[in-house]
């Protein structure tokens, strides 16, 4: 019996062990990142690497902030990402409520092909679009910029909403139909109101994958004051041969803190409506 | 009377997803197909393009011929398949732990998905700062432990910078694949494990004949979504790497990318995307039709 009992707890310390060890690799980059930002350069180079500060030093934020760059990639993201939110938003729902209510052999090619371009190669879509906006003027704009974050982002956003709409009651548009009203009232003053929810996740969704962008902003984009964030961090924070350690870290914690307020907010939305569509699929 | 209201049902439906086909359709089909062709003719930024005609294969025969389009293919696969394989047996392993009454359960799974909200460049910086030779924490760490002697250039070695960028690529993955399938688990109805502990089921027997079978279909689906977006992940690896050392990093998207924004050839560019595209349309084809989906 209490070689059993040893046994089981040997089993049960080896289990919290690997949990532990696995929660720590998956967290430490991050708590790295804002250890390091909170340290004077002498520490971020210091061999043994103090784990825990015992002091905040705030120049690289201050720095960061003032320089006159950071602030502007910053505000650069967040407009284009709150309008391709709002675009995508409108879209996606029409879409996702047509291909929900009113199924016809279009809307389901439409939908297999929103699917299917999942597998489109990006970098192929930019080359071709790079010439498409250099012949519209396009290039170098927020809009061209947008359009396409929208346009990648509703296969996925659409799909979501169609999830939503799929679980709500039809015998309440029912009977609104019954009632006589119009196919648009039943739409924007029944369904909309009830797919709240999904609608702040497929929202907050496409906000995250906006904000995440890199390789259109790169592209797409060629004036500094026009930059997006990640794309600024790269050009701007990165350097040929060495980094700035300090300021790098400072900048990845101001693209980062805005994505995991939202995500505390808001956790349990963006999980639901994203494992619905993928554990009923 | 009944076929005019679906006439009209079938308009208002169509009405409705208009406009986010026009996008779709406008800003991804189109610029698809364009770089498909582009693939087949010269074409560079340098030249006055006017009259683009048919190469005979040029671009794909010089990518062929320099080595670049097989050395990218196999890194490619190299990269989707040690990532996925990986993402696919700690999910499974962390979903199953954290299903489990455990003290502080639901605030470890959330804080489990904070790499997923990360940004993919930022992810890349911070695995940049902690793989970094001199300072970085792990070369530290490694050599504290006695796993390595010497400090180790992990994106500038051959050897190394592969597996370090698939590391980063598998941190800012694994949420979204462990969130789905514990998604997948908890949808297993409690009764079955009941039955079988009154069976006399043990621990890895459950684990082996109900829940693995169970997640079948939600396997297959993450495997097919995490492969295709591995397919896509550029913005980490060129960030980490930009393809080197010595190409020892240069996926079809780094090379595609190269080709075209860097060499400034879209024809180029376009052939890689080209052969990046039928490679992962032919590998979703036959996965879906050898992995099929079970009822249960």
């Amino acid at each position: 019996m209490a070689v059993g009992d040893s046994y089981r707890s040997v089993r049960h310390a080896l289990y919290y062990a690997t949990l532990v060890a696995f929660i720590a690799l998956m967290l430490f980059p991050l708590y790295w990142m804002l250890v390091t930002s909170f340290k004077p350069n002498i520490e971020i180079y210091r061999i043994p690497p103090r784990f825990f500060p015992d002091s905040l030093y705030l120049d690289h934020y201050a720095r960061t902030l003032e320089d006159g760059y950071f602030v502007r990639y910053l505000w650069n993201n967040f407009i284009v990402a709150s309008i391709t939110t709002l675009v995508n938003l409108i879209a996606a729902t029409l879409a996702g409520y047509s291909i929900s209510r009113y199924p016809t052999r279009i809307t389901a090619v439409i939908s297999f092909g929103l699917l299917s371009t999942q597998m489109f190669p990006v970098v192929g879509i930019v080359i071709a679009l790079y010439t498409l906006y250099l012949r519209v003027s396009m290039l170098n704009t927020h809009t061209g910029l947008i359009l396409v974050l929208t346009a990648t982002t509703i296969p996925f956003t659409t799909w979501m909403l169609k999830g939503f709409f799929d679980e709500l009651p039809k015998s309440i548009e029912d009977s609104a139909f019954v009632d006589g009203a119009s196919r648009l009232t039943v739409l924007t003053r029944i369904a909309l109101p009830l797919a709240k929810p999904g609608l702040l996740a497929a929202g907050l969704y496409s906000f995250m994958l906006a904000w995440n962008d890199f390789l259109f902003g790169l592209t797409l984009i060629s004036s500094d004051k026009l930059r997006t964030l990640s794309v600024g961090i790269s050009l701007r924070y990165l350097g040929e041969v060495s980094y700035d350690w300090g300021q790098v870290t400072t900048v990845a914690v101001f693209g980062t803190v805005p994505m995991f307020v939202l995500f505390f907010l808001f956790q349990r939305y963006l999980v639901e409506g994203l494992t619905a569509g993928a554990v009923k699929g | 009377m009944v076929t005019r209201l679906r006439v009209r049902d079938e308009f208002f439906g169509l009405a409705l997803i208009l406009p986010a086909s026009l996008i779709v359709g406008a800003l991804i089909f189109l610029p698809v197909a364009q770089s498909v062709a582009m693939g087949f003719v010269d074409y560079t930024l340098r030249r006055n393009q006017d009259g683009v005609s048919w190469n005979n294969f040029a671009n794909f025969v010089y990518l062929i011929e320099t080595g670049e389009l097989w050395n990218s293919w196999r890194i490619t696969l190299l990269f989707v398949i040690g990532v996925v394989t990986a993402l696919i047996v700690a999910a499974v392993a962390m979903a199953i732990a954290l299903n489990q009454r455990i003290p502080g359960q639901r605030l470890l799974r959330s804080v489990v998905l904070l790499p997923w909200v990360t940004p993919t460049m930022i992810a890349a910086l911070l695995w940049m700062w902690i793989l970094q030779p001199q300072y970085g924490v792990a070369n530290f760490l490694l050599r504290r432990v006695g796993m390595i002697e010497q400090p180790i250039s992990w994106l500038a070695s051959i050897q190394w910078a592969l597996p370090s960028v698939m590391v980063a690529s598998f941190w800012r993955q694994f949420p979204f694949v462990f969130i789905v399938v514990l998604a997948g688990l908890q949808s297993i109805p409690v009764e079955l494990y009941e039955s079988a502990m009154i069976d006399g089921a043990g621990f890895s027997r459950r684990v082996f004949s109900i829940t693995i079978p169970l997640l079948r279909n939600v396997i297959r689906v993450v495997i097919l979504m995490s492969v295709i977006q591995s397919f896509r992940q550029f913005p980490l690896v060129w960030t980490m790497t930009g393809g080197g050392p010595i190409d020892a990093t240069e996926t079809l998207a780094v090379l595609s990318y190269k080709q075209s924004f860097v060499n400034l050839n879209f024809g180029r560019g376009s052939a890689v995307a080209t052969v990046w595209l039928v490679t992962v349309l032919v590998f979703s084809v036959l996965f879906t039709r050898l992995v099929r989906t079970r009822e249960y």
